[in-house]
């Protein structure tokens, strides 16, 4: 069976994206300089499909085949057969990892086609970061499933920084079970068109979780995200915050989207969609969905698109700063409480860096 | 350092195509301390405003000199480079900047090029002797710049600016509203404490409380735009006494407003509205 649809992608027109112009040719193992990059002391590394760096924790198991994913759509079907790189963590029944897990995903010399999935059984706890890092001028198709357990508890950071010129699909799927907790926040710092989606199940009873995503588009860039958060099951409670600023000629749209199924009774489902415009020439779009099914409930939304707060920029300049100054620290400071969560000092100055550096 | 002037001859202004400010004079050198006071809805707030150059206001004629330069001409920031300072009535919450990033930016901001920058730790200790002087929890250091602030926090927060940036001249817009008796002697000691040949200050109030605590050398009254009344503390005691209804009959003032509705600002529901309406 062929399948023949594109990802949503409301409000973008994707139709004529080159997404299938992957470069897939392998080259030997690239020599990579760990010390560059922040390594931490449970870390995998993979450079252009190779495995660089493997020091995990004990407690761990690392393997490297993963489950297919469903084929939603053909962009999925094209991770699923050209992937170059795939990792599979499982942390076992009631197993705590201390340390954070970090993840990172380099390409060098090929289009990066990574398929991951990670596994909390029962009553196991991670904290995991994946960072997807590209310096040359392909590509990339991202497919990460999650699968959280009975009252297990997971926080994700996924950080994209990707390069000029190319073309990004980016897709993660999350099931949460019964009292299961799944706290994700996703950087999307990159230069290239965009389509990010993030789509989490609410299976169990009294499950939770919280998507936060923060996007920057500059240039002419083009992003569509679409953060979809269903409850599946009866005292569900999830939540979405999308910050996104837009520069130059980009543009940028967040669709957010909650979804409460029939008998899923008692559960709550918010979204915040909070959108800087800093740019006339710029297009900024909110698109909240929400779809219920189910009358015993709570759920909400709110949205805004605003421009600098000329209020603001007199506050600070008032004090001397000068209005490029002022403005600088008012947009870095729109995104600094995202950052700010990150646990690790040495990712957050990194991300904070490459923050500035994209915001000019 | 020589003394410092600000200078304001007839000045008038609007907001919105409305005049507010229909020629006001006054000078205010260093050592001196002057207040202005009168009912609301006279065009106080407007004032400081307009000196430090708030984007919605227009001027429509008039000086202000600061040190003989040319105040008006200048952009928001080199008001404050020339000494200027204004605590706001309603300073703006920022997220994601904190108190201290915000201070420190500020006054490496005001420094000459080529001067040489204050020590990170110079500059915390300082800090930290300020925030405890002015008895403001240590940890609004480090808090979102207003955020979540309350009224009081953010007035002291002003107040601590003000102190770690060392203006010329200050203007103090309603500093004392939201403020209850024990934060008062704080901000009035901390205003004392810069008392210098190097420092004057003008408090703008519609209560004469925080004058309690600040002892003014000039007392000015403002209504319909302009300052009508200028005298020395014998004024503000009068009007503490009899309030402004002689000021208006001496005058032949009917009606001393120029904005109906300055600030009536919208009730919030955490102020608790029913308490405020029925005046509780």
């Amino acid at each position: 069976m062929s399948i023949q649809n594109l990802p949503l992608a409301e409000k973008t027109n994707i139709k004529n994206w080159a997404f299938e112009a992957l470069a897939l040719t392998d080259v030997t193992a690239p020599s990579v300089d760990l010390s560059a990059l922040h390594v931490t002391d449970n870390a995998v590394v993979i450079v252009d499909g190779h495995v660089v760096h493997n020091q995990v924790d004990a407690n761990l198991t690392i393997e490297t085949t993963v489950s297919a994913h469903a084929n939603e759509n053909k962009l999925l079907v094209l991770n699923n057969e050209k992937k170059n790189s795939t990792l599979k963590v499982t942390v076992p029944k009631n197993v705590t990892i201390e340390t954070p897990l970090s993840i990172i995903v380099i390409a060098k010399e090929r289009s990066l086609v990574h398929a991951s999935e990670v596994i909390l059984e029962t009553g196991a706890a991670l904290n995991y970061t994946e960072s997807f890092i590209g310096q040359g001028n392909f590509n990339a198709n991202i497919a990460s499933t999650f699968n959280v357990g009975e009252n297990a508890n997971l926080v994700t950071n996924t950080i994209n920084e990707l390069y000029p010129g190319t073309v990004v699909y980016h897709h993660k799927h999350a099931d949460v079970d019964a009292n299961g907790v799944l706290d994700a926040t996703n950087f999307m710092i990159n230069d290239t068109d965009l389509v990010f989606e993030d789509f989490t199940y609410l299976n169990g009873r009294g499950s939770e979780a919280e998507t936060k995503t923060v996007s920057i588009a500059s240039e002419g860039q083009k992003q569509n995200l679409t953060i979809r958060i269903e409850n599946a099951a009866a005292r569900s409670i999830g939540n979405i915050i999308n910050y996104g600023i837009t520069k130059d000629t980009a543009h940028l749209a967040f669709n957010g989207v909650g979804k409460i199924q029939k008998n899923a009774k008692d559960c709550d489902n918010q979204q915040e969609t909070r959108l800087l415009n800093l740019s006339k020439t710029a297009e900024a779009v909110a698109n909240p969905f929400l779809l219920i099914d189910e009358g015993d409930i709570t759920a909400g939304h709110a949205a805004s698109i605003g421009q600098l707060d000329e209020e603001q920029i007199y506050y600070l300049m008032s004090r001397g700063m000068s209005r490029e100054a002022a403005s600088k620290m008012i947009v870095s400071g729109f995104l600094t409480p995202f950052v700010d969560a990150l646990e690790d000092e040495a990712m957050r100055e990194a991300l904070s860096a490459r923050i500035e550096a994209k915001l000019g | 350092m020589s003394k410092p002037v600000l200078k304001i001859s007839d000045l008038r202004a609007s907001v919105e195509e409305k005049e507010i400010l229909k020629g006001v004079n006054l000078e205010i050198k260093g050592g001196e301390i002057h207040a202005i006071m009168g009912p609301n809805g006279t065009g106080k707030s407007t004032l400081s405003q307009v000196v430090m150059g708030h984007p919605s206001y227009e001027v429509l004629g008039g000086e202000i000199t600061m040190n003989g330069e040319d105040v008006l001409e200048m952009e928001v920031d080199e008001r404050a480079h020339a000494g200027l300072f204004l605590a706001m009535q309603y300073p703006s919450e920022i997220p994601g900047v904190t108190n201290s990033d915000f201070l420190r930016m500020s006054k490496r901001a005001r420094l000459e090029e080529g001067e040489k920058e204050q020590s990170l730790i110079k500059f915390i200790n300082e800090l930290d002797a300020t925030i405890d002087e002015l008895k403001i929890q240590p940890d609004m250091a480090h808090r979102y710049l207003n955020e979540g602030f309350s009224g009081g926090e953010k007035k002291r927060n002003e107040i601590l600016q003000m102190k770690m940036l060392k203006p010329e001249i200050a203007i103090l817009d309603e500093i004392d509203s939201g403020l209850d008796v024990d934060a008062l002697k704080i901000v009035g000691d901390a205003v004392n404490s810069m008392r210098s040949e190097e420092f004057g200050a003008l408090i703008i109030t519609h209560y004469q409380r925080i004058l309690d605590y600040i002892t003014p050398d000039f007392v000015h009254v403002m209504m319909q735009g302009r300052i009508v009344k200028s005298g020395g503390i014998e004024l503000m005691k009068k009007i503490d006494e009899e309030g402004y209804e002689w000021i208006k009959e001496e005058l032949g003032i009917e009606d001393e407003r120029v904005i109906q509705d300055e600030e009536k600002r919208p009730v919030r529901l955490d102020s608790c509205g029913t308490k405020e309406k029925l005046g509780l």
